[in-house]
């Protein structure tokens, strides 16, 4: 059986300052966290940096679209430090958990990174599934894989999503699409051989 | 038809080329070099004031001049600059041994890479070929890193960039040129019929470091988009540049 693997958003700061956000998927193993961040990524960086990161978990999907689209620009707020350093959540975040780094596994392409719990709160109630939502991050996955897939599987992909889109979805699923498809239409475009 | 990349530095150049007709949106820093690359920071600001207001124009960006043996450099830029959420990251790479490996860790970096060949030497056919047995671009550029030299098309024998042209295109990617091109390269650029052409010092008032002159990137989109027969309907901005002109 694949590893279970939960969509979530991991804050971090630089040792700088600088707040970086990024859509990550994050094992639960016992009470820690597992993540993999690709190397070199600034989320990597950070975290060994740091030792400290934040999970958010949300369902504020606009944050999954925005940051494969470039709307990397979402509001934090403070959570608290850990051993000096800054830790920093999501506004929208439903909850999160403050996570420091007890291990790190090297690997060329994906070291894996063994987090602790340090603190964890919630914010607002998880209201249930809601399937716009879920097209929105499978969406987002397909956004990413742009130039790598054929437009037929692009289309095919992004007309099943559509379907939940238009029964399920509400003013921030609509926004997170429409950016989605945009950068479809985009690639569509460059892609294009003009003729003349 | 060749479509028209603007390069520009900031986000008020950007909307001013997008506004003047520019296809594609380029950032780049010209003042650093021939692709000097802006700040991921800078990028990740001008992206979504570019996103917000003309949402349909893809964007590249690039991560500035650097040297195909610094692989590990590269491949971090290449990360940092994809996360912006550019639509595609442009990387130099100049012929030398370190330039296919280089080609082949981009290819499977997973972020979209246009790999810009740098041709002041020259084109190297079998390292365009290396780009694209890779069938991991969507788009092959030629470049010049010194601009000083003239144009790519005074550079670069007329025949040598019409089969980089045809090679490209035969292997269904785009194929794109650019290097101190000048607005009356816009007739060879047409017979040449690249899928893009990329442009900076024509389209800026005293040189690629000034600033971006909106009536000159207009003027040369209509250069590169004159006289093409049985082609399709031009785009509505240069329809009203035609009734403009009659």
């Amino acid at each position: 059986m694949a590893d279970q693997i939960f969509e979530t958003v991991v804050t971090t700061c630089s040792a700088a300052g600088a707040v970086h956000v990024a859509p990550m998927g994050a094992r639960y193993v016992g009470d820690e966290v597992v993540l993999m961040p690709f190397k070199p990524s600034t989320t990597l960086d950070n975290i060994v940096g740091t030792g400290v990161a934040v999970l958010n978990l949300l369902t504020d999907v606009r944050v999954f679209a925005g940051c494969v689209t470039g709307r990397r620009e979402w509001s934090t707020v403070p959570a608290g430090e850990v051993d000096g350093a800054r830790a920093v959540r999501l506004a929208c975040a439903l909850g999160h958990a403050v996570l420091r780094l007890v291990e790190q596994r090297e690997d060329a392409q994906r070291p894996v990174l063994r987090l602790a719990r340090v603190h964890e709160a919630q914010h607002a109630p998880f209201r249930g599934f809601n399937r716009a939502q879920a097209a929105v991050i499978e969406g987002a996955v397909l956004i990413s894989r742009l130039h790598m897939l054929p437009a037929e599987k692009i289309d095919g992909e992004m007309r099943y999503l559509q379907i939940a889109i238009d029964k399920t979805a509400g003013p921030a699923e609509l926004e997170a699409w429409e950016w989605l498809q945009q950068a479809v239409a985009r690639h569509r475009a460059a892609q294009a051989r003009v003729a003349g | 038809m060749t479509r028209l990349l603007v390069s520009v530095r900031d986000a008020d150049e950007a909307l001013a080329a997008a506004g003047a007709g520019a296809d594609f949106i380029d950032l780049k820093d010209p003042a650093a070099g021939a692709l000097g690359g802006l700040a991921p920071a800078r990028i990740a600001k001008i992206v979504p004031v570019l996103r917000a207001r003309c949402p349909e124009i893809p964007i590249s960006a690039t991560v500035g001049d650097l040297d195909a043996h610094e692989r590990e450099t590269i491949l971090r830029r290449v990360a940092d600059v994809a996360a912006c959420g550019v639509d595609y990251v442009k990387v130099g790479v100049s012929p030398c041994a370190a330039a296919a490996p280089l080609l082949s860790a981009l290819a499977r970096c997973g972020a979209p890479v246009v790999p810009v060949l740098l041709a002041d030497l020259g084109v190297d056919a079998a390292l365009v070929e290396a780009a694209l047995r890779q069938r991991a671009f969507p788009a092959l550029m030629l470049d010049t890193s010194d601009k000083r030299g003239g144009s790519l098309l005074q550079r670069v024998p007329v025949e040598v960039l019409a089969r980089f042209v045809a090679l490209v295109q035969g292997w269904n990617c785009l194929a794109g040129l650019a290097g101190a091109l000048r607005a009356d390269d816009a007739a060879a650029l047409r017979k040449l019929a690249p899928d893009f052409a990329g442009f900076r010092s024509a389209v800026c008032e005293g040189g690629r470091a000034g600033p971006l002159d909106p009536q000159r990137v207009r003027g040369l989109r209509l250069r590169l988009a004159m006289f093409t027969v049985g082609s399709r309907p031009r785009p509505a901005h240069t329809q009203s540049e035609d009734r403009a002109r009659a």
